[in-house]
This record gives structure tokens, sequence and C-alpha cells, in this order.
């Protein structure tokens, strides 16, 4: 009993963090945060408000998988499942903030996770990536 | 009217997305193969 209420005061509290704190301007010192795009009691956020809930617990599902890989094959097809995950979250923050930069963010990660999973399958094939 | 379409629209292909992902996050956590992983 004791251990649900603390994952219910957790995450009301990580609701709250993330509905109400605009990162970016914690850590770049942007301007003021805009406000969110749809009231929190609209039909938009009723659905992305959980969803980024539920993708968090994905991320969280996708570290056990990096923490279980066996070998190194694993933990590529890992980190790449943990870049799809990301991808998804910086979608969902994307839209709920209402600022365009995230897709940015979005699509460079997708890029270099893409990058990254080719060179290490070719590492893994055939000891380079020209050989 | 259509913004509550696309709302709907737009709600159903997040769920539908959400679904994929989490279906394939079962199978790349309970499939013993590194193949089958990335098949999953």
């Amino acid at each position: 009993m004791n251990a649900v209420l603390r994952v219910v005061v957790l995450t009301a509290i990580y609701l709250l963090v993330l509905t109400s704190l605009h990162p970016g301007d914690i850590l770049t010192g942007l301007p003021a945060a805009p406000a969110p795009r749809v009231p929190l009691t609209a039909m938009p956020a009723v659905v992305v408000v959980p969803a980024m809930v539920w993708v968090t617990l994905l991320l969280v599902a996708g570290g056990l998988v990096l923490v279980r890989a066996r070998d190194v094959q694993q933990r590529v097809v890992a980190l790449d499942l943990l870049a799809v995950v990301a991808v998804a979250l910086l979608a969902l923050l994307s839209y709920f903030w209402d600022v365009g930069y995230y897709l940015d963010a979005a699509v460079a990660l997708s890029l270099l996770s893409f990058v990254a999973t080719v060179a290490a399958a070719r590492y893994l094939a055939s000891g380079g990536p020209f050989g | 009217m259509i913004s509550i379409v696309l709302d709907v629209v737009g709600g159903a292909l997040l769920v539908v997305g959400l679904t994929l992902m989490t279906i394939s996050l079962y199978g790349v956590l309970r499939m013993p193969d590194t193949y089958s992983q990335l098949h999953a």
C-alpha cells in the first residue's frame, strides 16, 4: 500500500513537472514558456498527456532491454529501440508545447540513430565500415 | 466540426502508434534470439 501511494505521488509530481515546466527555459535560457496550445481538459491533451506518460514507461522498459542485453548485437538493437522511443517523446512534447524545434531535434536524433545502427552493423559484420 | 474530426483521428492514430511501439518493445523483451528481436 505504501509502495502504491509512493508511485501515485511520484506520478503526480512527474505530470506536474511535465505539463508546467518548459525545459528549454532551464537549459537554454530561451524566452518565457509558451502556454500549452490546448487547455488541459480539451480532447488532444486528454490523449497526449497519458501518451507522454506511457512513452516514458516505454523508455524505462527500453532501459531494461538495454540492461538485459547479453552481447553487442542485442545492445545495438536496444539502443535503436531507445532512440525510437525518444523520438516519439520529442514529437509528443513538440505537439504539447507547440514548439517546432523539438521536431528538428527528433529528426536529427533519428538520422543519427540510423547512421549509428548501420555503422555498428557494418563493424559487426565485417570488422570495419569499408571492409 | 472538422477540428473535432481531426482531433479524434489524431488521437486514434496516436493510440495505434503507442500500441505498435508497446507490442514491439514487449517482443524485444521476450524474444530469446537477436534476430527474433530484430524482427520484433
